[in-house]
């Protein structure tokens, strides 16, 4: 029932909801354009695995990408940052799918070549966890800095944090740029263990996905407490992780994929509810 | 038809019933819970009636009829009347009826709207989602006897609409209609037109439009305005691709990337009009 496949999935997806749970909860951001960053990891790794382009150019795409990305985006708040970042997503997604001769198309790239190590569960997991150790150092460290409470302030009262002098749109734009950066590692691990690479990769339901996560572990997100969130982003992955695997042991068939996507979309649903979702709050946090 | 009717008006109850606490929510919460939605009717749709695409095979096939250079069946003729149509009927609602007064104070200023005129925003959300859904009816049932009909049919349509409206800007129903035309007609003469003809037709409204928000022209005559720019840019461009025939050689966009250009439309006038094209900017604090 479940393998090694799905621990590998969790902690990609870990990674992700931790990039989402960056922008929605430090930053006070949503975004739908992580799937495009995801995207263009994953074509970044494909081109260096086919020797398109060396290292040294791949960085230096992604970078550019993400920096760009995040630059146009952060022009715009609130709802508009996030049509902006939706924008973005169909946009790299319909670009995957119409460069043919670059990304291959709706085919993709693949079968890619890498590292054996690369391809194996055990390898892909030390590597997917490996990362994920370093992103949740560099998450612990911002969370307990002056940084996190700054980033705190400008989600809370932008105006009042750039009156008493922080510099809100530089911090603004290196946490939306490090959510797409961590983003893009997601994908370039997914499309190194499987040796893929697809435009299904950056469909908005790949972001939409990390959000519900992102939300599902509001209730353990502590402003200056970034470990617990972080185990917050784990279980909530976990939680989308294992349903699908369980659902199939009830419904095989087709049944399994209509049931999840229903609960998908209910879980959806209830995380933005006003009331349902002040009601998970209180059952996780207690009565204040 | 009055089948498809009768349903979108089930539809709506339903909807109505599980959207309405988030009604005075922000735009996104809504727009989020109204995506977990549409994942479960879609799954509910695929239960019920399989993930297959049906059509009605008793539609008979058409020939197209000439005019103006083009070509279009009369299903398509009566679907373009029916969107024109109806699209005047909701413009004239919201102009002359009490309800589209009340609508439109409500999208000014909800709060004014409430203590001042004491207008009940659930009640007029509730006719208004009702109205939505009896207009968006027939235009599903050709929609479907076009393209055929599946469980994911309209999602893609539905989040166009939203970002239209969102690039439209708020209070501005026929405007977003307007935004969601401009769209179309980028997306059909992107893969058939040079590139230096579509970016003559956009410079020329754009500059149009910023033109007139600085002489701080009337909000209703601004759109005509607009368009009417485009419209003359489109006929001269036209005009020398007739008297210069090398230029219709321009560098024209390939068909694979016919959806890019309305979402970097959309990406670049929200970028410039962040509250929204049709809606005057406010003033700004810092």
């Amino acid at each position: 029932m479940l393998s090694a496949q799905h621990g590998i999935d969790w902690l990609h997806l870990t990674l992700l909801t931790a990039a989402q749970g960056l922008l929605l909860h430090e930053v006070g951001l949503t975004s739908f354009g992580l799937a495009a960053m995801l995207l263009t990891g994953a074509y970044a790794f494909g081109f260096l695995a086919m020797g398109t382009v060396g290292i040294a150019s791949v960085l230096l795409g992604v970078l550019v990408v993400v920096l760009l990305s995040s630059m146009v985006a952060l022009r715009v708040q609130g709802d508009v940052f996030a049509v902006i970042t939706l924008a973005f997503c169909q946009i790299l997604h319909r670009v995957a799918v119409g460069a043919v001769d670059l990304t291959g198309g709706s085919l993709g790239l693949g079968p890619l070549h890498r590292y054996d190590f690369m391809a194996t569960d055990a390898g892909a997991t030390a590597i997917a966890a490996a990362c994920l150790v370093v992103v949740a150092a560099i998450y612990r460290g911002i969370g307990r800095s002056m940084i996190g409470v700054v980033l705190g302030g400008i989600r809370d009262n932008e105006l009042y944090t750039r009156a008493v002098g922080h510099r809100t749109r530089e911090l603004q734009l290196i946490a939306v740029l490090g959510s797409g950066l961590v983003a893009a590692l997601a994908g370039a691990l997914g499309a190194g263990y499987f040796g893929l690479v697809t435009p299904h990769m950056g469909l908005l339901d790949v972001s939409l996905r990390a959000l519900a996560a992102a939300m599902l572990a509001r209730p353990l997100w502590r402003q200056g407490r970034p470990m617990s969130t972080l185990a917050g982003y784990a279980a909530a992955a976990g939680v989308l992780v294992l349903t699908p695997p369980l659902l199939r042991t009830c419904l095989p068939g087709v049944g399994e994929a209509v049931l999840r996507q229903a609960l998908f979309g209910l879980a959806l649903y209830v995380l933005v509810h006003p009331r349902l979702a002040a009601r998970w709050m209180e059952a996780t946090h207690g009565r204040a | 038809m009055l089948g498809a009717i009768v349903a979108a008006i089930g539809v709506a109850i339903i909807t109505w019933t599980l959207l309405e606490p988030m009604v005075r929510q922000p735009p996104l919460t809504a727009l989020i819970g109204s995506l977990g939605l549409g994942y479960v009717f879609e799954a509910v749709y695929q239960a019920a009636f399989g993930a297959q695409p049906k059509t009605y095979e008793s539609y008979p096939v058409e020939s197209g009829l000439e005019f103006l250079g083009t070509s279009a069946t009369r299903l398509q003729i009566a679907a373009t009347t029916y969107a024109v149509a109806s699209t005047c009927l909701v413009a004239l609602l919201l102009r002359s009826r009490s309800w589209g007064h009340r609508l439109r104070a409500v999208a000014a200023d909800p709060e004014l709207a409430a203590a001042v005129f004491a207008i009940r925003q659930r009640r007029l959300a509730w006719v208004t989602v009702l109205v939505a859904s009896v207009v968006a009816a027939p235009a599903a049932v050709f929609h479907a006897a076009s393209h055929g009909v599946s469980p994911t049919t309209g999602s893609e349509m539905g989040l166009t609409a939203f970002v239209a409206n969102i690039v439209a800007g708020r209070g501005r129903p026929i405007g977003a209609v307007l935004i969601v035309i401009l769209l179309v007609i980028m997306r059909s003469m992107a893969i058939t037109r040079p590139l230096w003809e579509i970016v003559s037709i956009i410079g020329s409204a754009g500059v149009v439009a910023f033109v007139t928000k600085r002489r701080r022209m009337s909000t209703r005559v601004r759109p005509i305005v607009i368009v009417g720019a485009a419209m003359l840019a489109f006929c001269a461009t036209l005009t020398l691709r007739t008297a210069i025939p090398s230029l219709s050689r321009g560098l024209v966009v390939p068909g694979s990337f016919q959806d890019v250009v309305p979402y970097t439309f959309i990406v670049i006038a929200l970028l410039v009009w962040p509250q929204g094209v049709l809606v005057a900017r406010r003033s700004r604090v810092v």
